[in-house]
């Protein structure tokens, strides 16, 4: 499941920012260089997506790809 | 120093930079006390981040700067009042038309302004939603909350604002449209009404 997720976040990123070189590990800010306006271009992508909203205080604690998969693990978000 | 130095701020611009962030931001304070006609021992000074990232000067505590970057550039305001600055590239998503932007811009703007933002985006997205949007970031790094659940709840536009923005006060803050290039939006946010100035570097 974990691989399937991640092949969704990358797609997203990857349509949004353009940026595609991402591994488990990449933290969104320090290693993608994205700003806020790309990181909720992102978030839109998922609520579309999931017909839901994310608070933004969890927004801010998702660094990496791997919170991003925890989270959408943890709250049911899996049907990719 | 004299006062009206202190009614002056800067934005340095930094364009395809290879320095690291904090080192811009330490030549930018750098550049700032030679505007201003003086030097200042950057031995004596660092800078931090609270806990939300929003970047301070220690050893320094009437001289506040902050940063932003998008596309190619990187720009560091400095001031001797509380600043947060804004820089947005209008950015369009791969073989995304003029049209699927508008609508974009307008579905974030739903999600992330204030009512009256949105219907103040709503007449010209296109410019509109990066005015917006760039002012709101300028005001959350000014006050270093950043991006909160409270960030929808409140408009950072003039009651009067119908045409386009440029300068206005709201919320105890001065913000201010800096002209820059046709597709980069940048906004200054300041807690004191000072002449801006904008300096390449």
């Amino acid at each position: 499941m974990e691989e399937k997720l991640f092949k969704f976040i990358k797609d997203v990123v990857g349509k949004v920012t353009g940026k595609k070189n991402i591994i488990y590990d990449t933290d969104f800010v320090k290693d993608l260089g994205l700003n806020s306006f790309d990181i909720m271009n992102i978030v839109c992508v998922f609520e579309d997506k999931f017909d839901t909203e994310i608070p933004s205080r969890d927004v801010w604690k998702l660094h990496t790809v791997k919170d991003v998969i925890d989270y959408m693990i943890k709250h049911g978000y899996t049907n990719v | 120093m004299s006062d009206k130095n202190i009614s002056v701020s800067f934005l340095f611009v930094y364009h395809e930079y290879s320095e690291d962030t904090e080192k811009l931001m330490k030549t930018s304070l750098e550049s700032f006390f030679n505007e201003i006609g003086t030097s200042l021992d950057t031995e004596s000074v660092s800078i931090a981040r609270t806990s939300k990232g929003k970047p301070y000067i220690v050893g320094l505590d009437n001289v506040h700067l902050s940063v932003t970057h998008s596309g190619a550039y990187c720009v560091v305001s400095v001031a001797f009042c509380e600043t947060g600055v804004d820089l947005q590239q209008h950015e369009r998503l791969k073989t995304e038309t003029a049209e699927q932007a508008c609508e974009r811009y307008l579905k974030l703007s739903k999600r992330f302004f204030h009512n009256d933002e949105y219907e103040y985006v709503k007449k010209d997205p296109l410019i509109r939603f990066f005015d917006v949007w760039t002012a709101k970031e300028s005001y959350v790094k000014l006050t270093g909350d950043g991006i909160d659940d409270s960030f929808w709840s409140y408009s950072i536009l003039d009651e009067n604002a119908s045409e386009s923005l440029s300068s206005w006060k709201k919320r105890n803050v001065f913000f201010r449209i800096v002209p820059f290039l046709p597709d980069y939006t940048l906004c200054v946010c300041l807690s004191e009404p000072t002449t801006v100035k904008l300096i390449y570097k």
